[in-house]
């Protein structure tokens, strides 16, 4: 049977399953509550497993490939700070509070629980749409990835690889809402894990024992094993932080925590989501390894799509493709959704005080989110950068403005409003212009956006009067 | 150059302790999940 074939029969069937998902959970999708945090009703495995595929995605599949590719093994030390810091200390810290005071509020949201703690309708309105904005970026760099990966498993031109993964997901967002996004996410993570798992054992099949293959890349160059090798520790540091921290002030990902069932649940999920996010891995690894095997890859990006052409079999290359679309279609869906609620609930109901009905509502987020899905289509077409570089941008400006402020927001008794908005201005405004002057001394926006947002705020808030009590 | 490696003699030791870092974070989430499960049952046979 032929590589079309098999590929074709694996993904309708995948398909097929996320349409059932998407059907049923528009059954089960009846308020604003079950659309956006699927009722607070969500137990461990789903919780853990959604959160991992809402991390991860295509971008550290296909895009974290390409930076082992091109900066060695020191690449590793990324996927050691995303599980550290933006996984198991991400759930502690942030996990229990979350939860209690996003119920206590009765916020959806990350804009709306930082407008209610703040008492600040200002702040809703400059965070919804820095996170709406930016996470468009966010959006363009998952599509490059799926779009890269199908360009060269699928044959086709990346323009119809595109347009294949993106009109897919739209639509399924758009049907079933927080639902549809988890539990897609949590069969989505099993894809993505059995997918890398399958790579790197034929990987190692290929080239050889671990050993090997470092005296193979030494060989190549003695830094593409050491830390920080190639890389040098600013740019390993920016990027460790910025997609491990930045988890922390992301919403797409620290809404996970609002719709746990309960501190049991969030406990256990702790374990299981430390344990699945362990894979982040074998991208960097298997990145580095396509290293050996093809040395002179103008495109970085490439390099885990030719190597999954070189070692799999046409049906093991089926279900890792099948893997990184779900990879991919789990995050996107999930920063789709939390874009759309922050334009939809945020911006427009709650900012510009226009009441709508829950009907009104699901309909009105329905036909944004296949928006703001077509309008990311439309810039992934022609993509500006390499696909980590994208998602370094789009988080450093989404987690400097939100981290501090939502961090506080959930520790401090006392708060004062001018502190959490003009933290969230300056960590934004810092980060941005930083990254536009092209990140002097080799440190990325993401580092100094967040420094000045952190000062900003401890400066205000023992400078004025704070009045706003938990 | 020389690089000094882990004790396995495969990894280059400081590339190694990022594997490290990952085995510590699975070890802290387990102990965190047990300390809490038991401070709950001590909590809830208090409010018995």
């Amino acid at each position: 049977m032929s590589f079309g074939i098999i590929l074709f029969i694996v993904l309708a069937l995948y398909l097929l399953v996320l349409f059932l998902i998407g059907l049923l959970s528009r059954k089960a999708t009846a308020t604003k509550e079950d659309f956006y945090l699927g009722g607070r009703k969500i137990g461990p495995w789903v919780s853990s497993f959604s959160f991992v595929a809402a991390y991860y995605s295509s971008v550290v599949i296909i895009g974290g490939g390409g930076f082992g590719y091109k900066y060695g093994m020191a690449t590793l030390w990324v996927a050691g700070i995303n599980v550290l810091v933006g996984t198991t200390l991400a759930w502690i810290v942030l996990g229990k509070r979350t939860r209690e005071l996003t119920q206590k509020y009765n916020a959806v949201t990350m804009p709306e629980f930082l407008a209610k703690r703040y008492q600040s309708p200002v702040i809703q309105i400059i965070s919804a749409l820095i996170i709406a904005i930016f996470l468009i970026v966010y959006n363009v760099s998952i599509l490059k990835a799926m779009a890269n990966i199908s360009q060269v498993l699928m044959n086709v031109e990346y323009l119809h690889g595109l347009l294949i993964s993106g009109l897919i997901i739209v639509i399924y967002v758009s049907l079933g809402g927080y639902l549809a996004v988890v539990w897609t996410g949590f069969l989505q993570a099993w894809l993505m894990i059995i997918g890398l798992l399958l790579l790197t054992f034929f990987t190692l099949n290929k080239v050889g024992s671990v050993s090997d293959i470092f005296i193979r890349l030494g060989e190549i160059n003695q830094n593409l094993i050491d830390t920080p090798g190639v890389w040098g520790w600013s740019g390993l540091v920016s990027y460790c932080m910025i997609v491990s921290f930045g988890v922390w002030g992301m919403p797409q990902l620290v809404s996970r925590f609002y719709s746990i069932r309960d501190v049991k649940v969030l406990r256990i999920g702790t374990v299981l989501a430390t344990l699945s996010a362990s894979i982040a891995l074998l991208p960097y690894f298997n990145g580095a390894v396509s290293r050996i095997l093809f040395p002179n890859l103008t495109n970085p990006d490439l390099a885990i799509p030719n190597l999954v052409k070189l070692v799999l079999s046409p049906f093991s290359q089926a279900i890792f493709l099948t893997g990184v679309m779900a990879a991919g279609m789990s995050t996107f869906s999930a920063v789709l959704l939390t874009a759309v609620s922050s334009l939809i609930k945020d911006f427009y109901e709650d900012g510009l005080q226009k009441k709508l009905d829950a009907k009104t509502h699901i309909r009105y987020a329905r036909l944004v989110s296949v928006f703001i899905g077509i309008l990311s289509l439309i810039v992934a077409i022609k993509p500006p950068a390499m696909i980590l570089v994208l998602t370094a941008f789009s988080w450093s400006v989404i987690a400097g403005a939100n981290l501090w402020p939502f961090f506080f927001s959930l520790y401090l008794n006392k708060l004062s409003k001018n502190a959490g908005l003009i933290s969230m201005l300056g960590g934004a405004i810092t980060a941005l212009i930083w990254i536009i002057i092209k990140n002097p001394f080799g440190i990325h926006g993401f580092i100094p956006g967040i420094i000045a947002s952190f000062l900003l705020y401890i400066i205000i808030h023992f400078f004025t009067k704070n009045s706003i009590k938990i | 150059m020389h690089i000094d490696t882990c004790p396995f003699r495969v990894f280059p030791i400081k590339t190694f302790f990022a594997i490290v870092v990952i085995v510590i974070s699975i070890l802290i989430s387990i102990v965190w999940a047990i300390i809490g499960h038991f401070k709950d049952k001590r909590q809830n046979s208090k409010e018995h």
